[in-house]
Order: C-alpha cells, then sequence, then structure tokens
C-alpha cells in the first residue's frame, strides 16, 4: 500500500519498448564464441570456489605443525641443557644448532650435531661481532622465521644456516661483552645478581641445577620485557544464500517459481590473517605479570555474490590496530622452560581497508575504500611455553582461542563470521632491566 | 511485447541450448526491445547501451546451459537479470567518479507520493536516465528491481543507510522533474 507509486513505474516500464541499434542481432551472432568455451565459462566460478577448503587444509596443516615444531624445538633444547655438559659458548653453539633443525623443518637433532656446533661457533668466534641488538633480533627473527614458515628449496637452507653461525658468533662475544658491563656498571644491583654472574661464568653447568630456578625466575618475575610477536589464525570460509533477487516485469503469481533460481548466495573466503605486534609485559609478582602492547593485523577475504550463473566478486583488504591487555600466570617453570597461561582481551580499529571488485565477465576491477565505525572487542585465552635463550632473550609459543564479539559493523570479516577462532602466538620476549 | 506461452518458452530455452540461430533470432526478436529500456534505465549514452546489450545478450547466448526451466516467464526473468547485472557490472567499471557515493546524505523526507500515472513512459525513461549515476542505479534496483536497501548494499558494496537515503535523493529530484514537466506541458 505504501509503495503504490512503485507499482506505477512498473506498469509503465516493466514492458515498455524501445528500439534496439540496427544490426545488434548480426553483431551478437558474429562475437558469439565457438560452442566449446560454453562449459568452461559455466563452470569457472565453481572451481574456483572447490579449491578453497583444499587451501584451507593446507593452511591449517601448516599452522599446526608449525605449532608442533615449537613445541620439539622448546623440548629438545630443554633435554640438552641437562644432556650436555659445557660451556656457555657451547650452549649457545647448540641455540645455533637448533635454528638449524628448526630451517630444515626436521626438529630433530643429534647429540653428535650438537658438539659439531660447538666447533662450529668456535671457529666464527675469531670473527667481530658488530651491533648486539641487532644480532639478538636477527637471531630472534630467523628463529620463528624457521619454525613458522617452512623453507622448500635448498639455496634458501643454506642462506639460513650462513646466517644462523653469523649470528651466534656475535652474540658470543657479545653476551661476554654484556656481562662485564654488568658487573661493571651495575654497582647498586642485588646482591643475588652480582654474586650470581661470575659464578655462571666459571661453572656454566650450574645453570642447569636446581637452584638456577632462583636466577631465571628472579629474571622474569622482577624485570619488565619487550617483545615481539607473530600471530595467525586459521582461515575461514561461510556460505550463505541470504536473498533473492527478484525478477521484476512478471506481475503473474507464477513468477514465484523462478525465485529458487535466482536467489543470492554470499560466498566468503577469509584468508589466514596475519597479525605483527610488539608487546611490553610488566610483572606483578613470581607468577603473575601483566602484559599489553600494541598489534597490526592484515586481513583479505574473498567475497562472491551469486546470483544464478553470475557472479560479483570482492576481494576485501582490510588493515587493524589493536591494543591486547593479558595477564599471564606461571604455572610450571623447569630450567629454562616456563609454562602459563594468558587470558585477556583486547580492542582493534580497522584503520585502512579496501575492495576490489569484479563482475563476472567484464575485465575492469573497481577499488573502493571501506570504512568502519565500530572497533572491534574480543576476548583470549591462551596456553603459553618459553624458552629463555639467554638470560634476557626468551622465546615463547601461545597456541589458544579467541572470541571475537559483534560488532554491528556492515563489512563482513573472519571476526564475524568466525567469532570464535584459533589462534597461534609466537615471539620473543627481551627483558629491559 | 507479445507473451510467450509456456510451450514457447520452453522450445526457445531448449534451441537456445543447442545454438539453434532461429531459437536466438525468436528470443531475440521478443526480448531485445524490452531490454532495450532495461539498459537504458541504468545507462544514459546510447553506445554504451548498445555495447552493454551485445554483452549481455552474448553472455545469455553461452551461459543459457546454466539455466533451469521452472515455468512460465522463468527464461524472461533470468535474462533479464544478466542485464541489468551487466549494467551494473558496466557502470562499476566505467572508472569515472565514483558511482555511489557512501557519504551519510541528509535526512530526506520520503516522498511516498510520486504518483506518474501521467507521465509518458517515453518521459519517465528520460527522467530516470538524468538521474545522476549512483542514484539511479539504487532507484532501478529498489524500485524495478524489487530489491530491498540491504540487498542494495550487498550488491552495489554500500551501507543500507546509504542506498536508502539515495533512494529518497533520487525521488526527490524525479518529484521535481514530473512537477517541471507537469507545468510545462500540461496547460
Amino acid at each position: 500500500m505504501k509503495e503504490k507509486w512503485k507499482d506505477e513505474f512498473h506498469n509503465k516500464l516493466d514492458y515498455y519498448e524501445t528500439t534496439p541499434p540496427k544490426g545488434l542481432f548480426e553483431d551478437i551472432i558474429s562475437h558469439l564464441p565457438p560452442i566449446k568455451k560454453e562449459n568452461e565459462v559455466a563452470i569457472t566460478p565453481l572451481t574456483a570456489h572447490k579449491k578453497q577448503p583444499r587451501k584451507a587444509i593446507i593452511w591449517t596443516t601448516a599452522f599446526l605443525s608449525a605449532a608442533a615444531v615449537g613445541m620439539l624445538l622448546l623440548v629438545n633444547n630443554a633435554v640438552f641443557k641437562t644432556a650436555n655438559e659445557t660451556n656457555t659458548k657451547g650452549v649457545l653453539a647448540k641455540n645455533n644448532n637448533k635454528i638449524k633443525s628448526g630451517t630444515d623443518n626436521a626438529a630433530t637433532i643429534s647429540v653428535i650435531d650438537a658438539y659439531n656446533g660447538n666447533i662450529e661457533a668456535e671457529e666464527y668466534e675469531t670473527r667481530n661481532g658488530s651491533n648486539k641488538l641487532t644480532a639478538s633480533l636477527k637471531q630472534v627473527y630467523h628463529t620463528i622465521a624457521a619454525t613458522l614458515l617452512p623453507k622448500t628449496s635448498s639455496e634458501e637452507i643454506i642462506t639460513a644456516q650462513t646466517e644462523k653461525a653469523d649470528n651466534s658468533e656475535t652474540i658470543i662475544i657479545n653476551k661476554e661483552e654484556k656481562e662485564k658491563e654488568e658487573t661493571e656498571h651495575k654497582p647498586i644491583a642485588p646482591e643475588s645478581e652480582k654474586t650470581e654472574k661470575p659464578i655462571e661464568r666459571r661453572k656454566p653447568q650450574w645453570y642447569e641445577g636446581g637452584s638456577t630456578t632462583t636466577t631465571t625466575q628472579h629474571h622474569r618475575s622482577n624485570a619488565p620485557q619487550m617483545g615481539v610477536l607473530i600471530a595467525g589464525m586459521p582461515n575461514a570460509s561461510s556460505n550463505s544464500a541470504f536473498g533473492v533477487f527478484s525478477p521484476a516485469g512478471l506481475d503473474n503469481p507464477e513468477t514465484e517459481v523462478v525465485f529458487g533460481q535466482n536467489t543470492i548466495v554470499k560466498k566468503a573466503n577469509h584468508h589466514q590473517p596475519i597479525t605483527l605486534g610488539i608487546s611490553v609485559a610488566l610483572p606483578l609478582n613470581n607468577k603473575w605479570s601483566v602484559e599489553t602492547g600494541v598489534m597490526y593485523s592484515h586481513h583479505s577475504s574473498d567475497l562472491v555474490y551469486e546470483v544464478g550463473s553470475i557472479s560479483h566478486t570482492v576481494h576485501q583488504q582490510l588493515n587493524f590496530v589493536g591494543i591486547p591487555l593479558n595477564l599471564n600466570y606461571q604455572l610450571w617453570q623447569r630450567n629454562k622452560t616456563q609454562i602459563y597461561v594468558s587470558g585477556g582481551g583486547s580492542v582493534e580499529k580497522m584503520v585502512y581497508g579496501k575492495q576490489k571488485e569484479k563482475y563476472d565477465g567484464t575485465a575492469g576491477v573497481t577499488t573502493n575504500k571501506v570504512k568502519m565505525k565500530e572497533l572491534q572487542w574480543g576476548l583470549s585465552a591462551h596456553i603459553g611455553t618459553s624458552y629463555n635463550l639467554t638470560e634476557g632473550i626468551g622465546l615463547y609459543l601461545e597456541p589458544g582461542v579467541t572470541y571475537h564479539f559483534k560488532n554491528n559493523s556492515e563489512l563482513q570479516t573472519i571476526y564475524s563470521d568466525q567469532p570464535f577462532s584459533f589462534q597461534l602466538k609466537a615471539g620473543v620476549r627481551f627483558n629491559l632491566k | 511485447m507479445i507473451k510467450l506461452d509456456e510451450k514457447e518458452e520452453q522450445k526457445i530455452a531448449e534451441g537456445l541450448k543447442k545454438r539453434d540461430p532461429s531459437a536466438m533470432r525468436t528470443f531475440y526478436n521478443h526480448y531485445a526491445a524490452i531490454f532495450m529500456t532495461v539498459c537504458s534505465r541504468y545507462i544514459n549514452d546510447s553506445d554504451d547501451v548498445k555495447d552493454v546489450l551485445q554483452d549481455a545478450f552474448i553472455k545469455i547466448f553461452t551461459k543459457v546451459n546454466s539455466f533451469e526451466y521452472r515455468g512460465s516467464g522463468s527464461l524472461f526473468a533470468w535474462s533479464k537479470q544478466i542485464i541489468v547485472m551487466e549494467a551494473l557490472g558496466f557502470l562499476r567499471n566505467k572508472k569515472t567518479v565514483p558511482l555511489v557515493y557512501e557519504e551519510e546524505l541528509p535526512e530526506q523526507k520520503d516522498e511516498a507520493d510520486l504518483s506518474v500515472q501521467d507521465v509518458p513512459e517515453e518521459k519517465l525513461l528520460q527522467m530516470i536516465q538524468m538521474l545522476p549515476e549512483g542514484y539511479r542505479m539504487v532507484f532501478n534496483l529498489y524500485v524495478l528491481e524489487n530489491k530491498s536497501h540491504k540487498e542494495i548494499g550487498e550488491i552495489l558494496g554500500i551501507r543500507e543507510k546509504s542506498s536508502a537515503s539515495q533512494l529518497s535523493r533520487a525521488k526527490t529530484i524525479l518529484k521535481q522533474q514530473i512537477d517541471s514537466y507537469r507545468k510545462g506541458v500540461k496547460l
């Protein structure tokens, strides 16, 4: 009733005829592709979608294996700590080896290899190290990269190994310098620290003993930490019919029959989002710490709207900047390995987003900017394991789950399609004191 | 248009699937003039209309295998949809100015009364063609394609609210045009 005026438009224009241009039919026939191509055209959008689940499986598997590799690396190192009595250099050489094994994506390491690593480290010792921080960061980067990104070509492996060797050597030298600095420039440092350092230099195996706990715990619990992290979620897809493209121009009730064919099917394939971040952890006491920071996430999705055999595809890219706030509680600690739980929330703002749209059969692509005024709130729970590479640097891996709240934005995101998801975080923490 | 009966339509659909030239000719003769209007509602340049119509017909003839006959009028409805999608795709790809402005337009009083009974079809089509492209797309989809603002938002990649405010803008402009037409033509 309210929209009676619409009927008037329908009556006027639905069957109104205007003369088509001369020769149009002939042009159509002359441009008609040969009959063979028919099937290809019709099948294209379908095959494009069939690939997605396979992709999803590959990424999920890659992610889970990365998690497994990470865990193995940590376990391996813990084992070596107790089995192998060497000096500080030896310990570092093992780190060197550990990275190599990660690079090879095998995550297995023999004792012989560990000793070989020791020799390698000694060989490189004569070289000069340049920058302590750069070296540490490089090593951290390569460790994460080696853990998370499976290398395929043998060339890449060789490069990675050479670099690892270089890095470990700089750290060996720099570690000694650091120790010197610490003892010289920190006269007001707590007594425990003062006494522990020289002992550690002379008798590194002391680390392996039960009393080490106090040292490492002291560093972890009382020193604020800064870190860098990388996190990811598995990709997700959704498929929904949300409306009908009602064919206008047919007033008879039989038209209803047509509707099923004209249902708009919305398919979304969200690729694995990648999150990079910087974190700061402040200890509350021996067991508890608060961690916050800044995160950047890049999301990429393919959205397809299909009406009958016609499709409209949108490639969407969204960039979020967020602030997490987590509370960590240490469950278990032995030597340099710790297991803890972490829970908290985060708030994210979509800072830049765009959509590239393409209509089926047309060559051009249009790009539009998209906005999301609403903030994206989320909750998360992780179980984390961390391993202290050196006194001041620790690697960690946190598998867990996240939940993202509905934020009433009209943009379709991985958060809106899959609010509850698995997440894997990996990173490195540096002691600031 | 002389309405095809169910048998005839079904026969044409089968003919099109076989690429039968006479079926294609019959189909064209029946629907080309209506599709010409449909295309012209979205696109105001006659050369562009011809190109879009040609591409849409080619698409109809090549994709007809995926069409399932589901009763009287289904071939027409299916084909018309291809025409609409092709026209929308063309406008999107033209890359001139943004088609649909995303900014919130000031709320307008929705003019429920937009009677066009006394306006000749030809004039009405011209008036629609004179609307800015974005308004024209929303207006056509909402009024003549019977789509909801939510669906328009999904199709054009705009917000539901944006679609509603553009429709009311389009209606305001049309009302002005209709009023001036009445003043000018009616004595």
